[in-house]
């Protein structure tokens, strides 16, 4: 009798996933860009052991962003992330972000001069 | 010698993990060929393994290093590895190896934030061909020529930002690995010494990213010890001292100071010789000496454990 429920709840969860229109809350059909307005730093300059919040402002609706630093690590996600600087890395260091809506995807790059 | 050699061979599986590091300073996993030693002909052996890595102090030279400049915690990883070898004849081995980091994580020290990276590490496909062989003396050279392979050529990303090199589970590029085995076996006394030398050359991500080069020596003792009863054939103590230098890493073929580093470690052992043809073996890494150049993350121990089958194809 067990078996046959557990079964059931198992056709019946299988169901309901196969079931689901994963377009009714996908945010990529609902999502635009239509303007990366800016990239900025609070501090351009850092020294080794220090970190720095990073703003990305775009104007749209669910957009996506994507972080890449040259060298080193960025936390956090979203518009606004952290770099941290690294003891191997100094000198240059780029940070790129991309705005992505819908079929639209812009690139922005800033640099960050980390003090030997 | 065939037991002798079976029983290194364990020992040396979970020695290849302990290329795969994890941090910045220290360097990305390197993929490296898996040491199965040569089988007899149609002689397919499986084995799979896990090993644990942790770092938490930065060094500087051989010093340690307590100012502010690291950013990380801690690091850690996590990897299973799968191997797979074959005897096409006596005299030549075809090797699989690939892995898979289950985690590879930096703790921060700003916010208790982490980074982590996942997922399968690269692949290598080897052959090993015996140089060498006198059954009299128990002496036998075999080399090892390998290609790494990497599962992917892209850096990965989570929740949108991409990992740092240090954390991404493939090294992102192809690369060679060499490797020379010198066993000189003692079945009266059932021991084994076992000299391995091994470079590994990486080439330049489509990213721009070189990894250094690495050279290791390993120097291993192994005693066999005979135990019957049902549950156990007999087990083996290794004794393993490992010496390791990189060079340093460039980006855009400018060298990264902070990359590189000449390491000695002592790595004793435990293998147990199963029924049917299983082996179960673990190991722990004991870092003797570590020297870095500029600041970076210092291994703090590591262990490892494997297990292995022989099958007859």
């Amino acid at each position: 009798m067990n078996k046959k429920i557990v079964l059931f709840a198992l056709c019946v969860f299988i169901f309901l996933g196969c079931n689901k229109n994963e377009n009714d809350n996908d945010p990529e059909r609902d999502s635009y860009l239509t303007h990366f307005e800016s990239l900025k730093a609070e501090q351009d300059t850092l020294k080794r052991g220090e970190s720095t919040v990073i703003k990305a402002v775009a104007i749209g609706k669910n957009i996506k962003y994507s972080w890449t630093a040259s060298e080193g690590p960025i936390l956090g996600e979203g518009p606004e992330v952290k770099y941290v600087t690294s003891p191997c890395c100094y000198g240059n260091i780029t940070i790129t972000c991309i705005a992505s809506g819908g079929n639209e995807s812009v690139t922005k790059s800033l640099i960050i001069y980390v003090l030997l | 010698m065939t037991r002798s050699i079976c029983i290194i061979i364990l020992l040396i599986i979970t020695h290849k993990t302990a290329n795969s590091q994890c941090c910045a300073s220290s360097g990305n996993p390197i993929g490296s060929t898996v040491n199965i030693g040569l089988l007899d002909k149609h002689i397919f052996r499986i084995a799979a393994f896990y090993r644990f890595s942790s770092y938490d102090e930065y060094y500087i030279g051989d010093k340690k290093y307590s100012g502010n400049i690291g950013s990380v915690e801690k690091a850690i990883f996590n990897y299973v590895g799968l191997l797979s070898a074959y005897g096409i004849s006596d005299r030549i081995t075809l090797e699989l190896e690939t892995g898979y980091f289950i985690n590879k994580t930096h703790f921060y020290k700003i916010n208790d934030q982490k980074l982590t990276g996942y997922g399968l590490a690269d692949a290598v496909i080897s052959v090993r061909p015996r140089i060498y062989h006198n059954p009299d003396k128990q002496f036998e050279i075999s080399c090892t020529f390998g290609s790494n392979i990497p599962f992917s050529r892209d850096l990965q990303q989570v929740n949108g930002v991409t990992l740092p090199i240090d954390l991404q589970p493939s090294t992102v590029s192809f690369g060679l690995v060499f490797q020379s085995n010198i066993i000189k076996e003692n079945s009266f006394r059932s021991s084994s010494f076992l000299l391995l030398t091994r470079i590994e050359k990486y080439f330049e991500t489509k990213q721009g990213y070189t990894f250094g080069n690495s050279y290791s020596n390993s120097l291993f003792f192994s005693k066999f010890f005979f135990v019957e009863n049902q549950f156990l054939q007999g087990w083996t103590s290794v004794l393993q001292i490992r010496n390791q230098i990189r060079g340093q890493n460039s980006w855009s073929d400018n060298p990264i100071k902070a990359t590189g580093n000449c390491s000695f470690f002592f790595i004793p052992q435990i293998s147990l010789s199963l029924p049917h043809k299983w082996n179960f073996s673990m190991l722990v890494d004991v870092p003797v000496y570590q020297y870095f150049n500029e600041i970076q993350l210092a291994k703090k121990i590591s262990y490892a454990i494997s297990i292995n089958k022989d099958f007859i194809l």
